[in-house]
């Protein structure tokens, strides 16, 4: 079962709307190759790509600031939606809400809802905001939880990990952090009740860019943070395909609350903005587009 | 109030396996029967609000009915940006229970005073705010806001307040004597300070003037057309709250008499915009703000005097 929005902008229930997914066609030559890993994460390097051109063309369209943060996360939600999660059964959250571009170019691309919504991101009268809204109420279909003011979502997600509990209900709850965001002393918070309730269908993914708005994220060991906390914690490529999803492997077999914590690059897949702080609030002209999609395409 | 919501969720929580109830490290040894009775739905999450409140969101967003709970000011102020956020935006059946509402817990000081929680959760947009004023509005309240679906923040007292109802009226409004005649005076009364009203209003009658106690446990919405209805048919209203005249139940009312062109005497009795430094009892800080029955009365009488 499935959502989408009808031609009035009322959300309908379509069924298995999953079946027709094209998840597990390469881009490139259109076949279905899901024999070997390697054959994978090309499939998922080229949704990556695509991902990142959408990415950018809305950040020139709408004019609109975070687009280091989106390009930095873009891997780890193309590991989750394209590889890793059952949609059927596991549910996300994204906690780093201002990387919602990348975030609503994932599930256009997953078919949960149209292309064209895209268009309507951060414009007058559309229906994506900057950060992920509250879809239910909005008409926005995948998106149940709207986020925006950091060092929320990972309690959310805990509470949704010990309903699951509960209610005996299998999968697992992601949740997508951003390192800046682990400033909050929300997260610390949750981060300790989650292993003292013993919540082990939680895995959590800290985008580590090493950047945050005004400067750079403190330097202090974030695994060792998350490990005396009592979780899981995985250091890995936040880039590679391959890495995370060794990481997720990793973390299936879980007796704990997980954390992948995700080296990133801020700004990854776009030379120029690559770990330049002012691509937290630019967005691309015409000129800079076309090198961006220049770039992303010879990738 | 404390102990009959413990006692009516633990009843609620028998029938509807949907209830959880959350708490940030407090009610110590009440809450040790519905742990007993529902292991796996209690739990205590630790001196961690802003947590607890992201939590229940959680649960609610998957189907669960949670029921946090914490002192006044820790259970709406710390946590204010989760209530707006995670519960009110995401518009979740998530139950936020105060407890020690005003001076309840005077002796632990102006942390623990909870005097400006009906202003602030009054304005987040989607939130209900409720405040029950005896034991009998509590058990009624629950059950109510049990039965809907909104985000909604409930303000009790702390335990041991007089019973007022002698039964409990059906409408929204719960007048304590349905059959006083109020030409004069309405005095409406919101939360655990009805008993104090009450006492009021009954040395008021005998001193001839028709007034009569209205409680108000929904606070919001408010039922503004019934209040004006009221309004219409007496001289004078005033409102007593133990709370910060800022923006309050007051306000409210007063907001809902401006709109509908109704001008009566008006006054709102509460705590003025201030700290209590003094250490004391509820009763004792009461008398400070100006919320004895002394005081009430003494201001209530010159109040109709300067009006007539």
């Amino acid at each position: 079962m499935g959502t989408k929005l009808s031609e009035k902008g009322y959300i309908v229930t379509v069924e298995n709307s999953y079946d027709n997914d094209i998840y597990g066609y390469c881009l490139n030559c259109s076949n279905r190759h899901t024999d070997s890993r390697e054959n994978r994460i090309k499939i998922l390097e080229s949704w990556s790509r695509k991902i990142r051109s959408h990415v950018v063309t809305m950040a020139h369209n709408s004019k609109s600031p975070h687009i280091g943060s989106a390009l930095s996360c873009v891997d780890i939600l193309c590991c989750l939606f394209f590889e890793v999660m059952d949609m059927y059964e596991d549910y996300f959250i994204l906690s780093k809400g201002h990387g919602c571009m990348s975030y609503y170019a994932v599930l256009a691309e997953k078919k949960i809802f149209g292309l064209s919504l895209l268009d309507q991101y951060a414009k007058n009268g559309g229906k994506l905001p900057e950060h992920p809204p509250c879809g239910i109420i909005h008409g926005v279909p995948g998106i149940e939880i709207g986020t925006g003011s950091l060092g929320h979502g990972l309690a959310i997600s805990l509470g949704r990990a010990l309903a699951r509990r509960i209610r005996n209900i299998k999968g697992n709850e992601f949740v997508l952090l951003g390192d800046g965001e682990c400033n909050e002393g929300s997260v610390w918070e949750s981060a300790m009740f989650a292993a003292n309730a013993n919540i082990n269908n939680i895995i959590a993914i800290v985008d580590r860019n090493n950047m945050q708005c005004a400067g750079f994220v403190d330097r202090l060991n974030m695994v060792d943070k998350w490990k005396s906390f009592g979780w899981n914690a995985i250091e890995t490529d936040g880039n590679n395909i391959g890495c995370l999803l060794r990481a997720f492997d990793e973390l299936k077999t879980l007796t704990k609350p997980g954390v992948i914590i995700a080296n990133t690059i801020k700004g990854k897949g776009i030379s120029f903005m690559e770990n330049e702080l002012e691509w937290h609030y630019r967005f691309p002209n015409e000129q800079e587009l076309s090198s961006a999609f220049k770039e992303i395409n010879n990738a | 109030m404390r102990n009959t919501f413990i006692n009516t969720i633990t009843e609620l929580a028998e029938m509807d396996e949907r209830i959880v109830l959350l708490t940030a490290d407090l009610g110590y040894k009440i809450f040790d029967n519905f742990a007993k009775k529902f292991p796996n739905r209690f739990y205590n999450v630790g001196i961690a609000e802003a947590n607890m409140v992201g939590v229940a969101a959680g649960l609610a967003s998957f189907g669960m009915r949670p029921y946090v709970y914490s002192i006044v000011p820790f259970a709406t102020l710390r946590c204010c940006e989760q209530i707006r956020d995670d519960v009110a935006y995401n518009n979740l059946n998530v139950k936020i229970v105060g407890v020690g509402g005003g001076y309840a817990y005077g002796f632990n000081g102006p942390t623990h005073h909870g005097i400006e929680d009906i202003s602030v959760m009054r304005s987040i947009p989607n939130l209900n705010v409720l405040c029950p004023g005896d034991s009998l509005e509590t058990e009624n309240i629950i059950i109510s806001s049990w039965l809907g679906h909104a985000p909604t923040y409930i303000r009790l007292g702390r335990g041991g307040e007089p019973k007022v109802h002698k039964s409990l009226s059906k409408g929204i409004l719960k007048r304590v004597n349905e059959s006083e005649d109020f030409e004069d005076l309405i005095i409406f009364s919101c939360g655990g300070i009805l008993s104090i009203v009450d006492s009021v209003n009954a040395l008021l009658r005998k001193k001839d003037i028709k007034s009569t106690v209205v409680s108000v446990p929904y606070v919001k919405p408010l039922y503004g057309s019934l209040i004006a209805d009221m309004c219409r048919q007496t001289k004078n209203v005033v409102t007593v709250e133990e709370q910060t005249i800022v923006g309050g139940f007051g306000g409210a009312v007063a907001e809902c008499l401006m709109e509908d062109r109704i001008f009566v005497g008006f006054k709102r009795f509460g705590i003025r915009d201030m700290f209590i430094h003094t250490a004391g009892d509820q009763e004792y800080l009461r008398n400070l703000a100006g919320l004895s029955v002394e005081l009430l009365y003494k201001n209530i009488l010159e109040f109709l005097k300067n009006n007539e």
